[in-house]
């Protein structure tokens, strides 16, 4: 044990040492991004970049001059006649977008003007010191960053051995606002401090439980077990907890380009920052918010249904949610090194497969972007395989296919949708890495941009169906339980969920439909995708049936299901208009589109999740939420969300675009834009209620026993929470649940599940 | 799971010895054809060329010197770039097996407490964790990674200072595998979990989880065919040309060079492919061999019989092992004459930098990655064969690698034609 704690300690540590390699890259990590220099060879602190003569502040129009030189350590003054010493590049740019002033060098045949910035000439390749003149900018109110780079050249033949490096500058004018903290750093902050604050959480947690014996190393072999561990609910716990975590950052994203949006013709983010956020906002909320809490639910219920001890492979199921945990870094590592990922969670090239030449879409934190997303691959694949091969090999005696709980039927229909659809993406998303750091040509320069949007999309629809149809599964336990009665017609919910599961893999081409597909293909799509509206609306026929006629008892998680009904009918309805080849050529890219993923995503995947925390919380805990907190979370979360994304709608048929970083005044746009702002950060708070709601609850809620909404499945047979492994002795499932029972077979159903006799029908 | 076999940790130097006989074998591979036949061939080459180079200048026939100078070049790639490839596999063979089996042999035996007293301990296992940490390191730095290999492999040598952070996190992934080994190697078939439900009761799970995996593979794979596919369809190949296809008839032929223009014409060039198609398929059968050695029952009324001259195949541990080696041996040549046949397509100016490269390099060398996953994990399977031997209760861990195996074969049946013919 203490050897594997050293080689911990020496992991960690060596892992310190390479960190300073990579904060000394000019760029931050990777090297992609050299960002508007084509420098050659590698970055490297080898190579020191000397400015001397650029004031600290300047003065409107005054000019500077300055000089610059290269300092290579390890070659200092190679190749003295090969006339090939080292290279500069110089940018120039304001802090509101503007011109950051003129830039020459002396005498003027040593540069010239390129891509925006000056470059040095052939003639300038032959020394390693130039002097400058700069004019500064007209306006003094502005920053200028100023962005040196300078390649010290081996004089060899190609670029073999060089190396470059930068120097930047940032130079406020005199009547320039004094650096207010850009949102990069208060998210940061933000996220940093969120962190520490779950660590000191934790400790607290730890130190409450017995003050009187607390030590740090008491505390290690407390945490120890959670970072070993390969139990189901533990790993079920952390992902959840993950997901909750993400959920909230991706939310506090969203709520500053909100911010953005609320004024016509705002400057609160730049347009880089905006790019990076709705990107970094868009994969957060989906692959590490929404399908971690998911797989949470997945983890600690689906074995608990179909009576197994645990899932088939542990060990790999705990590889899966620490590759998950461990992509986040890379995910958000742009905004620690400087600019963060921008391509949209869609990731198209070409612009985002640009390589080498400095251009747009290859900010340091896409590549690095990009291997997180290889990782989550890699992560969700690992979750497939165990959950597949758990389904088919581990239920107990009795839970035959046709009576596994809806619950873990959605989870085996979407995790076969995921499973088999993510090696495209897997597969595609790779091309790009190679496009980046190998200089492949998969989709730029020859390649074929389009490819990527059928392998991404091929996973991408099918990805949309994966994260909904759990959240089916949970609103129709949390259902049928409210109801006090089993589902009604679950062949046909069984079907139905099997037929969007297969359905759904030849719609992809609907997300294509601008791209300059042939009508014949358009059709096609148009066709498949309102298909998947059929079973879709038998489920919700289904639901409303086992609601009709029930004795309804309004909990929290019935509130949050019943609002899930009426929401994501609503979603569903905005999206039969995009099928329609037409109608999609206008509403394509608009606001109408986020309405439309707002509804079915927040409305129905995050509002079933919602649910399933009330409905299964004292099944973990062996404690009730507070219905009070509960309430007051359903109220303003409903309330708000629908005040802040139907407004949408109207924008998008008004013709405002999405991803857009700002929009003039003359639009008319204004009004509807503040009010979601405001409502969304209205949002954004009540979440806080429920955070609140389960920290309290998890020391201090009521004491509850095995089942106390009166479920219909095995989970509630066993205790709250239940022992591990999870059923130590296989049970035997004895009653038919997927026949429709109602209340008044309800008294020791649960008891007989496992033991009793036949149930009547 | 439950009680396994006991096992000393020490048993792990066995594999460090493995390692370091692995690393010698490596530098003398590179040493003899890379450096000794290899110079032989790139003297023979700078010969050649000064003749061609005189002759050219004398304004004489040069043909036969070219021809000469470009087979004493080929030649010179293949033991270069052949010795190098050894040397490189066998440094990350010696590594895997000598950081892995060091660990550990440090690590202390697991006690066995016999209180049979209806507990379930949970085992945890911190595998994961370290695994998860090392790719992440490993892709952190693997921009840099490349920009610092491309070179050495090149022969341009270099700082390797860029690959720290890439080598790092390869250092924690193995030190994460080898911890799974060590939990891995007592299991002797005691505790194999056994599906419980309709339709695969009575099966191994295990075995269920490898085809479920599979399903996940033969998806990839999908996804580089109907990629190149999709690719292909767009350019302008010389066989299009010649069929006059719709917008291709215009063009000149020779506009789109693809991997197979380049190899299916020429017997020599193709034979690496040719031969490794045959060396996957008979790698294939001795993976099946060790498993029916394996699994066989011989007591001692029914001995193993072996033909007498064959002395590494006189028992059954012997055999499994030698089998084994075999499979490994068969798939360490298929990597080999493909980087052998790579560095021949660089040599024409054929590289990455080109989409027919890029999904020709990226498809093939996928497999090759698979292949190569496959020859690390068998060098596991070859250790535990020596150590703690397969048997008729073990024996399966044989055959779910094995389908594996099998699957790499197919994939490979399908890229050759694919990438090589058409």
């Amino acid at each position: 044990m203490k050897t594997r704690g050293i080689l911990i300690v020496l992991a960690l540590a060596l892992t310190l040492l390479a960190t300073p390699q990579f904060t000394a890259m000019p760029t931050g990590i990777g090297s992609a991004g050299n960002d508007g220099c084509s420098c050659h060879g590698g970055a490297s602190d080898l190579t020191e970049i000397v400015v001397i003569g650029l004031p600290e502040s300047f003065n409107a129009s005054e000019v500077y001059e300055f000089s610059m030189t290269i300092e290579a350590q390890d070659f200092p003054r190679a190749a003295e006649d090969s006339g090939r010493l080292g290279g500069y590049r110089i940018l120039a740019t304001a802090s509101d977008g503007s011109s950051g002033g003129l830039v020459e060098v002396i005498p003027s045949d040593l540069g010239h003007e390129m891509d925006g910035g000056l470059t040095h000439t052939s003639d300038g390749n032959m020394q390693r010191s130039w002097n400058f003149t700069w004019t500064a900018p007209a306006d003094d109110s502005v920053t200028v960053t100023m962005r040196i780079y300078g390649n010290a050249v081996n004089g060899g033949d190609g670029s073999g051995g060089d190396h470059w490096n930068q120097e930047i500058l940032n130079i406020g004018g005199i009547n320039a606002s004094g650096t207010s903290a850009p949102p990069l750093t208060i998210l940061m902050t933000a996220i940093l401090l969120a962190i520490i604050i779950i660590g000191l959480g934790v400790l607290w947690n730890f130190y409450q439980r017995d003050p009187e014996s607390f030590s740090m190393q008491n505390f290690w072999s407390y945490l120890k077990p959670w970072l070993s561990t390969t139990d189901h609910k533990e790993v079920g716990i952390m992902y959840f907890l993950f997901g909750m975590f993400f959920f909230l950052v991706g939310g506090l994203l969203a709520l500053l380009f909100r911010i953005q949006l609320a004024l016509p013709e705002n400057d609160f983010l730049s347009y880089d920052e905006y790019n990076s956020f709705f990107t970094l906002h868009g994969t957060t909320m989906i692959f590490l918010a929404a399908m971690p809490m998911i797989a949470g639910f997945m983890n600690y219920i689906l074995p608990l249904q179909i009576g197994a001890y645990d899932l088939a492979f542990p060990r790999i199921n705990a590889l899966g949610l620490w590759i998950l945990v461990f992509s986040t870094p890379l995910i958000f590592t742009g905004v620690w090194t400087g600019e963060a990922a921008d391509i949209t969670w869609v990731m198209y090239p070409p612009y985002s497969s640009l390589n080498n030449f400095g251009d747009l879409g290859n900010n340091p934190g896409t590549t690095a972007f990009i291997a997180g997303i290889l990782m989550l691959g890699a992560s969700s694949t690992l979750s497939g395989v165990n959950f597949i091969t758990t389904v088919f090999t581990l239920r107990a005696r009795g839970v035959d296919l046709m009576k596994m709980p809806l619950f873990t039927w959605s989870v085996f229909v979407s995790v076969f949708m995921l499973y088999v659809s993510l090696p495209a993406f897997v597969v595609g998303v790779a091309f790009l890495m190679l496009d980046h750091t190998m200089a492949a040509q998969f989709y730029t320069f020859g390649g074929d941009p389009l490819l990527f949007q059928h392998l991404f999309w091929f996973f991408g629809h099918p990805e949309v169906y994966v994260v909904v149809i759990p959240a089916f599964g949970i609103v129709s336990e949390v259902l049928a339980t409210s109801a006090r009665r089993s589902i009604f017609g679950y062949k046909s919910m069984v079907f139905a969920m099997a037929g969007i599961g297969v359905v759904g893999f030849v719609v992809w081409g609907h997300h294509m439909l601008t791209s300059g597909m042939s009508p014949f293909w358009r059709s096609l799509f148009m066709v498949t995708t309102m298909l998947v509206a059929v079973p879709t609306g038998a489920k919700i026929f289904n639901w409303i049936w086992t609601l009709q006629g029930g004795s309804i008892k309004l909990q929290s998680h019935t509130m949050w299901s019943l609002g899930f009904l009426i929401t994501f009918t609503l979603g569903g309805l905005s999206g039969m208009f995009f099928p329609v080849a037409g109608l999609d050529i206008h509403f394509h890219d608009s606001y109408f589109v986020v309405a439309h993923f707002h509804y079915v995503f927040i409305g129905g995947i995050i509002f079933a999740l919602f649910s399933g925390t009330y409905y299964w919380f004292p099944k973990a805990t062996g404690k009730k939420m507070d219905e009070r907190l509960g309430l007051w979370h359903f109220l303003i979360g409903f309330t708000s969300y629908n005040a802040a994304f139907w407004p949408m709608h109207a924008l998008g048929i008004q013709g405002m675009p999405r991803r857009t970083h700002t929009y003039l005044a003359e639009t008319g746009w204004a009004e509807y834009n503040m009010t979601i702002t405001i409502f969304a950060i209205i949002f954004g708070l009540s979440q806080l209620i429920f955070v609140w709601n389960i920290i309290k609850s998890a020391s201090k809620g009521d004491k509850v026993e095995n089942d106390p909404w009166g479920g219909w499945s095995l989970e509630w047979s066993t205790t709250s929470p239940p022992p591990t492994p999870s059923f130590a002795e296989m049970p035997t499932l004895r009653v038919d649940t997927s026949r429709h029972h109602g209340d008044e077979d309800k008294a020791g159903f649960v008891e007989n599940l496992v033991k009793g006799k036949e149930v009547g029908n | 799971m439950s009680s396994t076999a006991s096992v000393d940790n020490n048993i792990w130097m066995k594999a460090v010895m493995y390692a370091g006989v692995i690393a010698v074998i490596g530098l003398v591979s590179y040493g003899a054809l890379a450096v000794g036949a290899g110079g032989y061939f790139h003297h023979e080459y700078e010969e050649n060329k000064e003749m061609y180079e005189e002759a050219k200048a004398n304004g004489e026939d040069y043909s036969e010197f070219k021809e000469d100078k470009e087979a004493a070049h080929l030649q010179y790639l293949n033991f270069k770039v052949g010795g190098t490839a050894i040397l490189y596999m066998c440094i990350v063979y010696a590594a895997f097996l000598g950081v892995g089996g060091f660990i550990n042999s440090t690590q202390p035996n697991e006690e066995h407490h016999d209180d049979h007293d209806d507990h379930h301990e949970h085992h945890g296992s911190f595998s994961p964790i370290i695994f998860a940490l090392g790719v992440m390191l490993f892709l952190m730095g693997f921009p840099e990674f490349v920009d610092t290999v491309t070179p050495l492999i090149n022969g341009e040598g270099g700082g390797a200072s860029g690959a720290l952070l890439s080598t790092i996190g390869l250092v924690v992934i193995v030190a994460a595998v080898g911890n799974w080994w060590r939990e891995d190697l007592p299991f002797n078939g005691e505790g194999e979990q056994i599906a419980t439900s309709w339709p695969f009761e009575g099966q191994d799970v295990r075995k269920v989880g490898l085809w479920v995996f599979i399903m996940s593979e033969i998806m990839v794979f999908a996804s580089f065919f109907s990629s190149y596919l999709r690719m292909r369809t767009e350019w302008c190949t010389d066989w299009a040309i010649r069929a006059e296809m719709g917008e291709c008839a215009d063009v000149a032929l020779g506009t789109v060079v693809t991997a197979s223009d380049l190899l299916r014409y020429d017997l020599g060039k193709l034979m690496p492919g040719a031969i490794n198609t045959f060396a996957l398929i008979i790698s294939s059968y001795t993976i099946v061999l060790a498993l029916k050695t394996a699994k066989s029952k011989y007591t001692e009324d029914n001995p193993f019989k072996a033909p007498k001259l064959l002395p590494f195949l006189k028992d059954k541990k012997s055999a499994v092992r030698f089998y084994l080696l075999a499979t490994f041996l068969l798939g360490s040549m298929f990597i080999v004459l493909k980087l052998i046949e790579w560095s021949h397509l660089i040599h024409e100016g054929f590289t990455i930098q080109s989409p027919q490269g890029s999904i020709f390099y990226i498809a093939t060398g996928a497999h090759g990655l698979h292949v190569f996953v496959g020859l690390l994990v068998m060098l596991y399977m070859i250790f535990k064969a020596d150590t703690i031997e397969f048997d008729e209760d073990n024996g399966q861990g044989i055959e779910y690698f094995g389908l594996y195996w099998h699957f790499v074969d197919l994939a490979w049946v399908a890229i050759f034609p694919a990438f090589y013919l058409y």
